[in-house]
C-alpha cells in the first residue's frame, strides 16, 4: 500500500503530461524543479490567481501548454520574461482571466458547481478573448446582465507547506490561496519543509492548518521553496533571483541556466549543494 | 519621475480623497496613494481602514478581500494603468506596436471586476503624457460607463496626474479637467492629452497643500511610512532639508 509520505521523485510522477495544474503562489519550489527533471510536457498551469517565477520557469523549461492567471509576472523584477517570449512566439497559450474570476471559479469548483456567474466584466475586451464567458440576464433580477463562467476544477494542486504533523495536516501562511485550490482540485500533492510531532501545537496569527484530508501525497523538501522563500522561515534569496532574471534575458542563456541548475542536478541535494556554491553568493 | 514637491501635492490630493470611516485598498508598492492614506488618517480621517495595512490584519488568501469588494464594501480604490481613454476606459494588458505587433504587460489583475466594484475609483499616474492618455485603448481591461443591463457599485471619478486632476463625468461618459496644479496651465494640460478635454463644472486652479497638511507629511506620517518604503522616504526628506 502506498505511504503517505513518499519521495519528491514519486509526487513528481503523480502529475502526467497534460495535467491541467494548479499553483499558488507559495511555489513548492523543489517539486517543479522535479517535474522539469522527469520532461514533464503540456500542463495546463491554472495560476491562484497570479504567477511569477514558478510559472516563468515551467514555460521557460518547455514543461507548459497554457496559463490561466490574472497576471504573471516576475514581483519587483518586472516582467516574465520567459513567459512574455513564449508567448510572442506562439509557445505557449494566454487564457485570458482576472484575479477575481479565478478565485470565484475556483470557489465554485471547491463546491461541486459546474459554472459560476462573475460580477463586473461587461464591456471588458476579456469577454471577446473568452467565448466560453456567457452574458445572459440575471434570472432573479432580468433586468440586468451577469457574466457566467466556467468552474475551475484543476486535476493537480501542487502545495508547498512550513511543515506538517505526521498525519498530513500541512500549516501554511494565510496570505495565499493554498486551502482555495485544496478544496477545488482532484488531486492534491504537497510538499513540506518539515514533519514534527507538534506542528500544529503553536499557530501564528498568520498561519493555517490545511486538514489532512485534502492530501493525496506529501513530500519532505526542506529549502524547498529557494529561490523565493519560505513565509516566516528564510526570505526569497535575491542572489539566486537576480541569476534567475539575468538568465532569463535571451531563450539561449536561460536554456543553459535550466541545463546547468535543474537538468545537470540528479536530486534536490544536489540542486541544494549548487545553490549554496554558486547561486547564493555571486 | 516628478519632483518631490510634485509628490508631496500629489499624495495630499490623494489624502483629500478619502473621508473617515471608509474602507479603501491601495495597490501595493505606491508609495504616494500610501503616504495620502496614513495623511488622511492623521489629520480627518482616523477610522478609515486601509486593507492590507499593517493596522488592519491580513485576510486569509486573495479571495477575501475580493469578496469585501464584491458586495460593495469598498469605499475608494487607488487604481493605476497602462493607457486610459477619453471614456474613461483602462488597458491594463496590451500596447499596439507601430510594427503591427502587441506588447504584453502583466494581465488584467482584478481591474476588470474591482473596476467595477469599488464605490469610487481614483487613477494616480506620476506622468501625464498623450501615450497614458489616449483617445481610444488597444485594449479595454475594463469601462467605466454604465448601461442600464450593468449591475455596478461605482465607477471612475478622478485621476491624479503631476499637471492636474482630471474627472470622470458619467452623465458624459467622458473625462473632463477638474483642476490644474499651480504652475501650468490648460494648454500645457491639454497637449499632454491625447484627447480634447472640456472643463469640469467647478474647474479651477488646485487648492495647494495646506501647512497642516505638509506639516503632517514631513512629521508623523514619513515616520509610519519609513519601514515600508525606506527609499521614498529618504528622497522625500533629503529634498526637504535642501529646500
Amino acid at each position: 500500500m502506498a505511504e503517505l509520505y513518499r519521495s519528491l521523485a514519486e509526487l513528481a510522477e503523480l502529475v502526467p503530461d497534460g495535467t491541467r495544474l494548479c499553483l499558488p503562489k507559495q511555489y513548492p519550489f523543489a517539486l517543479l524543479r522535479e517535474l522539469v527533471r522527469q520532461g514533464r510536457r503540456d500542463l495546463d498551469i491554472v495560476a491562484a490567481p497570479t504567477g511569477n517565477f514558478g510559472v516563468d520557469f515551467l514555460v521557460a523549461a518547455g514543461a507548459v501548454r497554457s496559463v490561466e492567471a490574472g497576471a504573471i509576472h516576475l514581483n519587483e523584477y518586472g516582467f516574465a520574461l520567459n513567459f512574455n517570449r513564449a508567448w510572442e512566439a506562439g509557445q505557449v497559450r494566454f487564457i485570458e482571466s482576472s484575479c477575481p474570476i479565478i478565485e470565484i471559479g475556483l470557489h465554485a469548483g471547491s463546491a461541486g458547481l459546474s459554472f459560476t456567474p462573475v460580477p463586473g466584466l461587461i464591456g471588458s475586451d476579456i469577454l471577446r478573448d473568452r467565448p466560453d464567458f456567457l452574458v445572459v440576464p440575471d434570472p432573479y433580477d432580468p433586468e440586468v446582465d451577469v457574466v457566467l463562467a466556467p468552474s475551475i476544477a484543476p486535476d493537480v494542486a501542487l502545495i508547498h507547506g512550513l511543515r506538517a504533523d505526521p498525519h498530513g495536516n500541512v500549516v501554511c501562511s494565510i496570505y495565499n490561496d493554498e486551502r482555495l485550490v485544496a478544496q477545488a482540485s482532484t488531486t492534491v500533492l504537497a510538499t513540506v519543509e518539515e514533519v514534527r510531532e507538534d506542528a500544529l501545537d503553536v499557530l501564528a496569527f498568520d498561519e493555517q492548518v490545511i486538514p489532512s484530508i485534502y492530501f493525496d501525497a506529501l513530500a519532505v523538501a526542506p529549502r524547498g521553496a529557494h529561490p523565493l522563500g519560505a513565509h516566516g522561515l528564510y526570505e526569497d534569496d535575491h542572489a539566486a533571483l537576480r541569476i534567475y532574471v539575468q538568465a532569463a534575458k535571451s531563450a539561449e542563456t536561460m536554456r543553459n541556466y535550466v541545463d546547468r541548475v535543474v537538468r545537470g542536478t540528479a536530486d534536490e541535494a544536489e540542486y541544494r549543494r549548487l545553490a549554496v556554491e554558486e547561486l547564493s553568493h555571486v | 519621475m516628478s519632483d518631490v514637491r510634485t509628490d508631496e501635492l500629489m499624495a495630499v490630493l490623494c489624502a483629500r480623497q478619502i473621508h473617515d470611516w471608509e474602507r479603501l485598498a491601495a495597490g501595493a508598492n505606491s508609495p504616494i496613494p500610501a503616504a495620502g492614506v496614513r495623511l488622511a488618517q492623521e489629520l480627518w480621517a482616523p477610522n478609515a481602514r486601509e486593507a492590507g495595512s499593517g493596522d488592519v490584519a491580513p485576510f486569509i488568501g486573495a479571495k477575501e478581500f475580493t469578496q469585501l469588494i464584491q458586495r460593495g464594501k469598498v469605499d475608494l480604490f487607488f487604481f493605476s494603468a497602462v493607457q486610459l481613454d477619453r471614456h474613461g476606459n483602462m488597458n491594463l494588458q496590451y500596447v499596439d506596436l507601430p510594427d503591427g505587433r502587441r506588447r504584453r504587460f502583466q494581465g488584467a489583475f482584478a481591474a476588470p471586476i474591482y473596476y467595477y466594484s469599488a464605490k469610487r475609483i481614483v487613477m494616480f499616474r506620476t506622468e501625464h503624457t498623450p501615450r497614458f492618455f489616449v483617445d481610444q485603448v488597444d485594449y479595454v481591461t475594463a469601462s467605466a460607463a454604465s448601461h442600464p443591463r450593468l449591475r455596478r457599485h461605482g465607477t471612475l471619478t478622478d485621476i491624479i496626474t503631476p499637471l492636474a486632476v482630471l474627472r470622470y463625468n458619467p452623465e458624459a461618459a467622458g473625462i473632463e479637467l477638474a483642476s490644474v496644479h499651480e504652475g501650468h496651465t490648460v494648454a500645457e494640460v491639454q497637449a499632454a492629452t491625447g484627447f480634447s478635454l472640456p472643463l469640469a463644472d467647478g474647474f479651477g486652479t488646485t487648492v495647494p497643500p495646506s501647512e497642516q497638511e505638509l506639516e503632517a507629511l514631513h512629521g508623523p506620517v514619513y515616520d509610519s511610512m519609513a519601514g515600508l518604503y525606506p527609499q521614498f522616504v529618504a528622497r522625500m526628506r533629503s529634498e526637504e532639508k535642501v529646500g
